[in-house]
């Protein structure tokens, strides 16, 4: 009886303590609801106000050095265009003006028309001096087709009139007068070739200054004799700076070819070098620097000058057939790692020995490879039709598929453009005792279909 | 392996860890930072997002097909990445910002371990210069009027200043 009593007691007591704790729980679960409305409440008001009053991020929220970026990229193809994006703002203005990296680019575009509007001005140019503040040049020269006044009229002799003759009877009109040595003197012209003349002297100073600045030169001259007025005006003043020259339409300026003392100032520093035409008396001597050099094949010209430039790393080869002449003795080329060649390959490769090739690149209609194709771990081959074979097209691809697998030897990773998907599978199946097959060193090939690079077999070694 | 990447809005992403380093700034984080998530304060997670879609499309990218060593910069951008970038402009804006954050342009330098001179024109691939190309094709042969339109700019030149520089800018009008 006493033992129940007591066990009552304590179950008694528990349940006070706990009915004690549970209005506690209570009073505080009260508290923090009413704070936590509170606090929701506030949480909201703030949560809107934050909603409101957030920033939209906008172009002028990026940071001076992003703005430069996009301004030297929309000045790309066409840097008087930056005359736009300074009347903008005050910030825009403010931040061309004091980067001088924005006016080191120098565009003389002149229209193919020599009377066309739109013509680049000498002012331009001593702006872009001025702000450059001292700084290296990129200049992009791209002159009228014709600028010698009787030429220029020449040309316009087909324009006008073959709306009314045709185009044959304008040619024939245009013949006559070239043969009877007509010359033509406008003023108007006279004019507009003296400004030409005055801007083009401004890029390279009184006494060659300017070219103490260069960096880099495209240019792409006129189709008549002019081109030579320009590059007899360089070859009087050295460039020491100038990495990369490019120079399209060499091929109208036949002085430079057949005149030896024809050279282009000291370039101690050039490194890339791009012309339809090479000469042998150019690059006298051979700058040391040279590591890519893109031209076209003219009269096996090409090759005599390739043992002089044993530094070169990339080499594009352009225009070679195959009646091309080649080197009876092969040019080592020991640092070449990327080869171009556009056209008849076999001549190119019998005619080099490049040991530490990386990458062939080929584009070619070619359908029968003769040489062995050079152990390099990346092929690229595009097939590029060159129009006179529209008709058999997929058997002449596969007979050139076939024949660049039977010529390659440790190529591991072959990349095809212009090729059907599926040739690939169709010359495995066909594989006999004259076709292969897949070479076994191959292990990646990879096709351009519809735009997209896929890869069409994959094999480990 | 993964790493873990907490953005601003405290999303957490599980990365591939070959995808993650192709952005520096984490590159350089995963080093210090163990098994501890990395925090990314200044990108959301809309954007990190995008970013890392980038990254994962161009994790294998190889060297591009031919560079003259030179300073060779084109505006193009290739059919994914124009895709990728078709954002509206707010977006855009932030990839930008963020890429510049991240230090994504000169990661590939590091990445493909070859001299510099020979990374320009793969650096150009990198997330925030497809956002500057973006821009600037969006800039290029616009009026001023027309610049100020399209990225809600305020032309806070006076009249007389506004004539001033358009005296000063002479040499590009027809003639």
């Amino acid at each position: 009886m006493e033992t129940t009593r007591l066990l009552l007691e304590r179950c008694q007591r528990k349940v006070e303590d706990l009915e004690r704790q549970l209005r506690s729980a209570k009073s505080h679960h009260a508290s923090l609801t009413r704070e936590l409305q509170r606090y929701s409440s506030e949480s909201w008001q703030a949560s809107d106000e934050y909603q409101v009053a957030r920033h939209k991020i906008s172009l002028y929220d990026l940071p001076d050095e992003l703005l430069c970026e996009i301004f030297e990229y929309a000045t790309l193809l066409c840097h008087p265009f930056i005359r736009s994006v300074l009347l903008v703002c005050k910030r825009f203005h403010r931040i061309i003006m004091s980067t001088s990296s924005l006016w080191t680019r120098i565009d003389l575009r002149f229209p193919k028309d020599l009377m066309d509007s739109f013509f680049p001005t000498k002012e331009y140019v001593e702006t872009c001096l001025e702000r450059s503040r001292g700084r290296l040049l990129d200049i992009t020269i791209e002159f009228p087709r014709y600028i010698t006044t009787t030429n220029y009229a020449l040309d316009q002799v087909v324009v006008k009139m073959t709306p009314i003759l045709g185009g044959d009877a304008s040619m024939d009109l245009q013949e006559t007068l070239v043969g009877v040595d007509w010359q033509c003197d406008s003023s108007l012209v006279e004019e507009r070739v003296t400004h030409l003349e005055t801007v083009a002297k401004s890029l390279i100073g009184s006494n060659g200054e300017y070219m103490l600045r260069w960096r880099s030169l495209s240019m792409i001259l006129s189709e008549d004799e002019w081109g030579n007025f320009f590059l007899a005006c360089m070859q009087d003043y050295p460039a020491p700076d100038l990495q990369r020259l490019e120079i399209m339409n060499m091929r109208f300026m036949e002085d430079w070819f057949e005149d030896g003392d024809c050279s282009f100032p000291t370039m101690p520093q050039l490194r890339s070098l791009k012309t339809e035409r090479l000469c042998l008396h150019w690059l006298d001597p051979a700058p040391a620097t040279l590591t890519h050099l893109d031209t076209a094949y003219k009269l096996g010209l090409l090759f005599d000058h390739l043992s002089g430039l044993q530094q070169l790393r990339h080499l594009c080869i352009r225009d070679a057939t195959s009646e091309s002449l080649y080197q009876k003795d092969p040019v080592t080329l020991p640092h070449l790692s990327k080869l171009y060649i556009y056209g008849n390959i076999d001549g190119t490769l019998a005619s080099l020995v490049t040991p530490k090739l990386e990458v062939l690149f080929v584009c070619s209609s070619q359908t029968m490879v003769k040489k062995l194709l050079p152990n390099v771990p990346l092929i690229e081959w595009e097939w590029s039709l060159d129009g006179s074979k529209p008709e058999g097209i997929f058997s002449s691809q596969r007979d050139a598929l076939g024949s660049i697998f039977s010529k390659m030897r440790e190529t591991r990773r072959l990349y095809l453009q212009g090729f059907k998907a599926g040739m690939i599978d169709e010359i495995e199946k066909k594989k006999n005792r004259r076709n292969g097959g897949l070479p076994a060193s191959l292990q990646v090939i990879e096709i351009l279909v519809g735009g997209v690079r896929e890869t069409i077999v994959t094999r480990t070694s | 392996m993964s790493i873990t990447i907490v953005t601003s809005d405290n999303e957490q992403f599980c990365v591939e860890k070959l995808v993650a380093q192709r952005i520096a700034l984490i590159e350089d984080m995963v080093e210090n930072a163990g098994d501890r998530p990395i925090p990314l304060p200044n990108v959301t997670a809309s954007v990190l997002r995008k970013i890392l879609e980038y990254c994962e499309h161009h994790k294998n990218d190889p060297l591009p097909p031919y560079d003259d060593g030179s300073r060779s910069r084109t505006t193009h951008i290739s059919e994914w990445d124009q895709k990728f970038i078709t954002v509206d402009q707010e977006m855009l804006f932030e990839i930008i910002l963020a890429a510049n954050y991240l230090e994504m342009k000169p990661l590939l330098y590091v990445r493909l371990n070859v001299p510099r001179v020979q990374c320009l024109t793969a650096c150009n691939a990198v997330a925030g210069d497809i956002g500057c190309k973006t821009v600037a094709n969006m800039i290029k042969g616009k009026s001023p009027e027309e610049i100020r339109k399209l990225f809600n700019i305020v032309n806070n030149f006076t009249p007389e200043e506004e004539a001033q520089i358009r005296k000063e800018a002479e040499w590009a009008e027809d003639r």
